[in-house]
């Protein structure tokens, strides 16, 4: 791949840093130079963005993008599979639809990078993966997802049964792990159907893999998650987080960072009284670590900057909130080391926007990945 | 009271130190501060912040899905498909929080409509044929008119509603027959109905006389299509809500109001294939103003949907437009409402900074002259 260099925008980096007439400098996909005075190779492929506003590209850190394609009616959903209440077996990536539509419109709005995974529905749903939305595959394996909450049957034949309350749900879980652990040491056999099972669990309880834990509606159910976190020993991030003000400094004290969202959602349903946008404000206050999440297709992925506009809409720092999708779920998800900033050495996924893509008003004009060009807004429909 | 100003922006233009004047619920001057009579007046220094009307959004259902809300749904009635008699005020809790929301995001205006909303956690929406009569409200309960539009839903999502009810009609076509069906019945009723009293009838002749219009519950191009047949066919008065293809055929559509969005939402089902922010482009030159279908996205961010309007190539001015004036056109209260101007409503907003940046906060919403909510 050709040597590119984005000269003379405002670079944002991620760290902290605001270069103004910056350059970065991309080789092989890869960011070899970020700062103000680089020196431009004379091979290199000029994108010229004095005036605009650069940016690494934006990160969901919790969506169903490719699961729930979009154009299409209910059937092609793929989200939640009602076999029963533990399906920790399932992957995610094996109902990818690299097809969906959603994917060229998560990259117009700037994303670049997601995880995506299975629904709610289950106690364990199964195992979510991170891709980048040109369908570059990140992380095959990136979380296992737990659901608390009770759960519901939905008039299939499930292998067991669903537990209905929110204890009956702790309990499953805190029954898988100990199982699995009793069949790590060896100390339970002859359970060959639940092999599957047991494997993906363990991947959690040896650390090899992050778990993922929503929330239905309420705040207890964060005490349980971190409970289960800590008597474990397992690294998880709690997602949606709705009621997380109310047990912020809990949360800020057991380190486990969180997911909050979708913003923007009514409180409509009586579950969503602990829902507010003020919410990740808090948290960030506090000193836990935060991200945001669209929920794809709860809200479609390429409005994720808009998300994040609403929270500054709710008191937080603009830039602090730009950090809630790039370099903060980054850290989350474990691939800062790839991405979530404009530093050398990581991929060239960059935005490059009117103003601050967090002004509502500003316009997303060119989004690489790996230092491809994926999007450039045509003249055309600058005109409108 | 006196607002000292700042920007006023009407929203027609923007004008620098002006200030307004309101009197009796009515802004009775906009001029320079020192043209006014100060003495007894309140006072509010805005000298620093932008002044814009109150907005306005014609498609709500604040009240009818109340905020945390017990179990059932209030807003679409399952006894029948086609109950015009149903009035959305006779469901409405004047308590639901939303109004309070609506007030500190600057919203002065709404409509609010029966049947359903885009909800997030279903699959696909779900919407009788007819479900009922909308109201128009100011955020502070005043009541402006009760019955202010007729309901009708067409296409994939009454389709839906009548299926999972085991309700007929179960095609379009079966839907635009019952339309017609009820509005030949009304026609002939209009005529005589001399020892009858029909309720849903009754209900219809404000519709079939011109005085109220339909509000079309609408997305494909295909049933905008069908539905402006219908009304040419009994000389009807329509707007179109939702209206996701409308930007296909602008021809057809001509001088229609249309109630657009919300806009972000995704391309839930083969219905919303076509729904994508990028189409407010294409709808220039169309009579529209935007929604935010509360509970659909929360009534107090109408202000960002308008904003990214900006971001799709309009101006200030417009982006303005669509949550104000616009607006207040579609619902046929501009004599009252929509704008900064001599003898309308005293509505105003006062922004801490520009209006589409997210770091601006609402520091005043007043109505009809009085202060309802104040920013901290």
């Amino acid at each position: 791949m050709k040597l590119k260099a984005i000269i003379g925008g405002k670079i944002w980096t991620g760290t902290g840093k605001v270069i103004n007439k910056g350059v970065i400098l991309i080789d092989e996909g890869k960011i070899i130079a970020v700062g103000p005075d680089i020196k431009i190779p004379k091979n290199a492929d000029l994108i010229k963005a004095e005036g605009k506003f650069v940016s690494p590209g934006f990160i969901d850190a919790h969506s169903h993008i490719g699961l729930v394609p979009e154009g299409l009616d209910w059937e092609y959903s793929d989200v939640n599979d009602f076999s029963g209440p533990l399906t920790p077996q399932l992957r995610a990536i094996d109902a990818l639809d690299p097809y969906d539509i959603a994917f060229k419109d998560a990259i117009s709005g700037g994303v670049t990078t997601v995880y995506t995974g299975p629904g709610s529905s289950n106690v364990i749903g199964g195992i979510g993966f991170i891709l980048k939305t040109n369908g570059k595959i990140v992380k095959e394996e990136a979380a296992l997802k737990m659901a608390l909450g009770p759960k519901r049957e939905r008039g299939v034949k499930s292998k067991e049964p669903y537990p209905t309350t929110r204890m009956g749900t702790v309990a499953l879980l805190r029954g898988i792990f100990i199982t699995t652990k009793k069949w790590l040491n060896g100390e339970i056999k002859g359970e060959e159907e639940k092999k599957s099972q047991y494997e993906n669990v363990a991947k959690v309880l040896k650390g090899e893999l992050m778990a993922k834990i929503h929330l239905s509606t309420s705040p207890d159910e964060i005490r349980a998650a971190l409970s289960l976190i800590k008597e474990f020993g397992i690294r998880a991030s709690i997602d949606h987080v709705f009621g997380g003000d109310l047990l912020a400094d809990e949360i800020v004290s057991s380190g486990v960072p969180v997911i909050y969202g979708p913003p923007m959602l009514a409180r409509s349903y009586s579950g969503f009284k602990y829902m507010h946008d003020k919410i990740p404000v808090i948290l960030d206050k506090k000193g836990a670590l935060v991200a945001l999440m669209t929920d794809h297709p709860v809200v479609p992925q390429k409005h994720l900057r808009l998300l994040a506009s609403v929270v500054v809409k709710n008191g937080l720092d603009i830039d602090k909130s730009l950090k809630m999708i790039t370099i903060n779920p980054a850290r989350i998800l474990g691939i800062d080391q790839q991405v979530g900033s404009l530093e050398i050495g990581k991929d060239a996924d960059v935005v490059i926007s009117s103003d601050h893509p967090l002004q509502i008003t500003s316009a997303i004009e060119m989004v690489l990945i790996n230092g491809e060009i994926v999007f450039e807004k045509s003249i055309l429909q600058e005109r409108g | 009271m006196i607002i000292i100003g700042g920007k006023v922006f009407t929203p027609f233009k923007m004008v620098s130190h002006t200030s307004i004047l309101v009197k009796d619920g009515k802004i009775a001057d906009i001029s320079d501060v020192n043209n006014f009579q100060k003495k007894g007046e309140e006072i509010i220094d805005a000298s620093d912040k932008y002044i814009v009307p109150g907005f306005i959004d014609p498609h709500t259902h604040i009240g009818v899905f109340p905020l945390e809300s017990e179990n059932g749904d209030h807003a679409t009635e399952l006894s029948n498909p086609v109950t015009p008699q149903l009035n959305v005020i006779d469901g409405l809790d004047p308590h639901d929080s939303a109004f309070n929301d609506a007030l500190k995001g600057g919203v002065t205006t709404i409509g609010i409509l029966p049947g359903s909303y885009m909800s997030f956690g279903a699959s696909v929406e779900r919407i009788s044929i007819v479900p009922g009569q909308g109201a128009i409200m100011k955020t502070n309960g005043e009541l402006i008119e009760r019955y202010a539009f007729l309901k009708i839903a067409v296409g994939e999502h009454p389709k839906r509603f009548l299926s999972e009810n085991k309700l007929s009609p179960t095609t379009r076509m079966g839907i635009i027959s019952s339309l017609r069906e009820l509005f030949r019945r009304g026609k002939e009723y209009l005529v005589n109905s001399e020892g009858k009293y029909n309720p849903e009838l009754e209900a219809v002749l404000p519709v079939l006389r011109g005085e109220k219009c339909l509000r079309v519950h609408v997305h494909t191009s295909r049933d905008i299509l069908s539905v402006i047949n219908l009304a040419r066919e009994f000389n009807l008065k329509i707007v179109f809500d939702h209206a996701t293809e409308a930007y296909a055929v602008k021809e057809q559509i001509g001088d229609i109001p249309i109630v657009y969005g919300p806009p972000v939402f995704s391309k839930r089902g083969t219905e919303l294939k076509n729904l994508d922010i990028v189409n407010l482009g294409k709808m220039k030159g169309l009579m529209f103003s935007i929604t935010t279908d509360h509970p659909t996205i929360p009534i107090q961010y109408l202000i960002l949907l308008a904003g990214l309007s900006v971001s799709e190539g309009f101006s200030y001015e417009d982006a303005l437009s669509l949550i104000t004036i616009k607006a207040a056109r579609v619902l046929g209260i501009d004599k009252r409402v929509g704008s900064l101007e001599i003898g309308k409503d005293a509505d105003i907003v006062i922004l801490d900074g520009e209006p589409f940046d997210p770091r601006t906060q609402v520091s005043y919403t007043i109505i009809n002259g009085k202060i309802l909510y104040k920013g901290e």
